[in-house]
């Protein structure tokens, strides 16, 4: 054996990390597919106009002759497939990001550990020659026999090309492409998105990425049959060829024990929502907060990109109150803002109105679901009305609450009872945070939430409440609903904030 | 069975120009490597008639397939081209896995010859074009002409 196959031998670290990985990828792909689920059509561009999917992974079909919401179209996926599978949207959202913060820890070590070992041999080609001896190597898999190591390596030249590629393109590719979807990235650095063909065009991406992880875990694991499982599987256990049968047993225990956690996280995911809500909320949000809350939105949409189809994530209210304003414009209309300010006020959309220079902007709107598309708000900003009121030292929250009931309004939501929101005070101040009355150049249509609605551009859309009647200035919100932050993070365990 | 039938029905792609290209690529592949072996880049030197004119009648069908698959005013026709591609791709692999294990008439030397890539990628194309036809006729696909008229 060469001084370089035992350099680039099967070291411990590498050992631990491809377990660990083992388990990472597998929890991704379970909660991806479970976000998949609330949304299961995917798009070109930046948009979601019905019909113009270029894929479907339902079997559902919408009427087209009465209003339907996006939350009809939802899939309920088994938890074969879905991590936890039953149109659970928080929970694999949870999932997927407290997962993919450690996939992204893990990675990082691993590039370090690669580099500082000179591991990276095992993958970086650095002759030209690899290229040659590469599609060698596919013939003779094609004459079904087995290619030569490269000297002095563990691998051939193609599984080496194949893993540089999953290693440093595919891994930092899903990275890349899922940041894309981030709605404070997005309002941030609007270029980013139309870098990967827009909100839709990466999301799309994001899932050819899936398949290719999918088809590499199948290939790898048929390579393994091929050269010898038992061989192999005793390499990524003892480092060496040695004690073939403990290595089985070791490998076996692992298996059942990353087995065992996807087990766990369902039965807990289903069981324990909110415990599981709290708990892998508090590390996102670390994250969350660092990372992405001081992404002020900065977009400024042309009106040619306009969508012209905007889809609609909850109902309208459905009370003889709301009627009667609807039929008479929302001329009784009256918003409160109150709570923990100096000056109370009741403002009526004339006010409103009246109350500043209209402020007018084209942004994409990103629901919770993966749907998206640009439209052009316009209405006071909300830091007008802030200033106003004058809220007192003590308040740090901001409680919108709307004319939905949800029990009443929306069958196909879990939960019942008016529809909330709260979002901290300092977003109030970001530049595109809105009082929206206006859509498209034409009053807020209903579905939209006329008379009122919210827009923080570099929030998820459930966030944006509609149908507004009062606003309360608040110093804390575990006391208002379940004390989550809002009726989506009550009812359906989203979390309060929400720049991803 | 029921399993696999339903969880196959929750995949739909809208990709007709996508899908008849790929189609047509395919089958232009299977037929260019009859072609080669017509013009003597076959394993043997000297092989049948018969062989020759399977070959020749291959590459007639491949090629009349892919045209029919295009002619988008008579959607009959288009079936017709698909159902050709996948008569002739899975011929081909009959009579290559044929020729490998019973072996074929004048060609003994081919048995267990499974060592030959052009011959197993021949037969890997040819396998992926009938995968493909499988999915338009189940639904999975459209192919053009077809559209997927997804309104909802």
């Amino acid at each position: 054996m060469t001084e370089a196959m035992i350099q680039l031998g099967y070291p411990a670290w590498l050992r631990i990390e491809h377990w660990i990985n083992v388990l990472f990828v597998t929890l991704l792909i379970r909660s991806g597919i479970e976000i998949l689920a609330t949304h299961p059509k995917l798009y070109r561009g930046y948009d979601s106009k019905p019909g113009t999917e270029w894929a479907r992974f339902t079997r559902k079909t919408m009427p087209t002759d009465k209003l339907y919401d996006t939350l009809d179209e939802e899939e309920s996926y088994s938890s074969l497939v879905a991590l936890p599978g039953h149109k659970k949207l928080g929970m694999g959202r949870h999932w997927h990001f407290v997962t993919v913060i450690g996939w992204i820890l893990t990675g990082l070590a691993y590039y370090i550990l690669l580099f500082a070992t000179g591991q990276w041999h095992r993958y970086i080609p650095y002759s030209w020659s690899i290229f040659p001896e590469a599609w060698n190597d596919v013939l003779t898999y094609l004459s079904f026999k087995l290619p030569p190591l490269l000297p002095g390596q563990p691998l051939d030249a193609i599984q080496k090309l194949t893993y540089a590629g999953v290693i440093f393109i595919l891994a930092p590719f899903q990275i890349l492409t899922g940041a894309a979807q981030s709605p404070a990235v997005e309002a941030h650095f609007p270029w980013y998105v139309r870098l990967w063909g827009g909100r839709q065009g990466v999301r799309s991406l994001h899932f050819v990425g899936l398949v290719a992880f999918i088809g590499f875990i199948a290939v790898h694991l048929s390579m393994v049959g091929l050269w010898g499982w038992p061989q192999l599987n005793a390499l990524m256990i003892f480092g060496s060829v040695r004690e073939l049968g403990w290595a089985l047993a070791a490998s076996l225990a692992i298996i059942a024990a990353i087995v065992a956690v996807h087990v766990g996280a369902t039965v807990w995911s289903l069981r324990s929502p909110r415990t599981v809500q709290r708990a892998l909320g508090f590390i996102i949000n670390r994250g969350r907060l660092s990372f992405l809350r001081p992404m002020v939105s900065r977009q400024h949409y042309s009106p040619a990109q306009l969508s012209t189809e905007h889809r609609v994530n909850g109902k309208p209210p459905d009370s003889d109150d709301y009627k009667v304003m609807a039929v008479h414009n929302f001329v009784d209309w009256k918003l409160e803002v109150g709570g923990l300010v100096d000056n109370p006020m009741t403002f009526t959309l004339a006010d409103l109105r009246a109350l500043a220079d209209k402020q007018t902007q084209r942004v994409m709107h990103n629901c919770v679901q993966g749907w998206s598309s640009i439209g052009e708000w316009s209405g006071v900003p909300f830091r007008t009305v802030v200033d106003l009121v004058k809220p007192l030292p003590q308040a740090r929250h901001i409680c919108f609450l709307t004319m939905q009931d949800t029990g009443r309004d929306e069958p196909s939501a879990e939960g019942a009872g008016q529809f909330y929101e709260i979002v901290d005070l300092n977003l109030a101040h970001h530049p595109q945070c809105l009082l929206a009355y206006e859509m498209n150049g034409q009053p807020l249509p209903i579905e939209h939430g006329a008379p009122l609605r919210l827009r923080i551009e570099n929030q998820v859309g459930f966030k944006m409440a509609k149908w507004i009647e009062r606003i309360e200035f608040i110093s804390d919100y575990h006391g208002i609903g379940e004390g989550m932050g809002g009726w989506r993070e009550d009812n359906v365990f989203y979390d309060k904030d929400v720049e991803v | 069975m029921a399993v696999l039938v339903s969880f196959y029905r929750y995949f739909a792609f809208n990709g007709p120009r996508v899908i008849t290209t790929s189609g047509i690529v395919i089958l232009l592949g299977v037929a260019a490597i009859r072609l080669y072996w017509l013009a003597g880049g076959f394993l043997l030197a000297r092989y049948p008639t018969y062989l020759a004119v399977y070959f020749a009648v291959l590459v007639t069908a491949a090629v009349v397939a892919s045209v029919s698959m295009v002619i988008g005013r008579r959607p009959g026709l288009v079936k017709a081209g698909w159902m050709l591609g996948s008569l002739g791709s899975v011929a081909s692999i009959v009579m290559y896995v044929v020729s490998r294990t019973a072996g074929l008439p004048g060609l003994p030397q081919l048995v267990d010859r499974w060592d030959y890539p052009l011959g197993t990628f021949a037969m890997a194309l040819a396998a992926l074009f009938v995968g493909l036809h499988f999915s338009v006729l189940t639904g999975m696909n459209v192919a053009y002409p077809q559209r997927r008229y997804w309104h909802d």
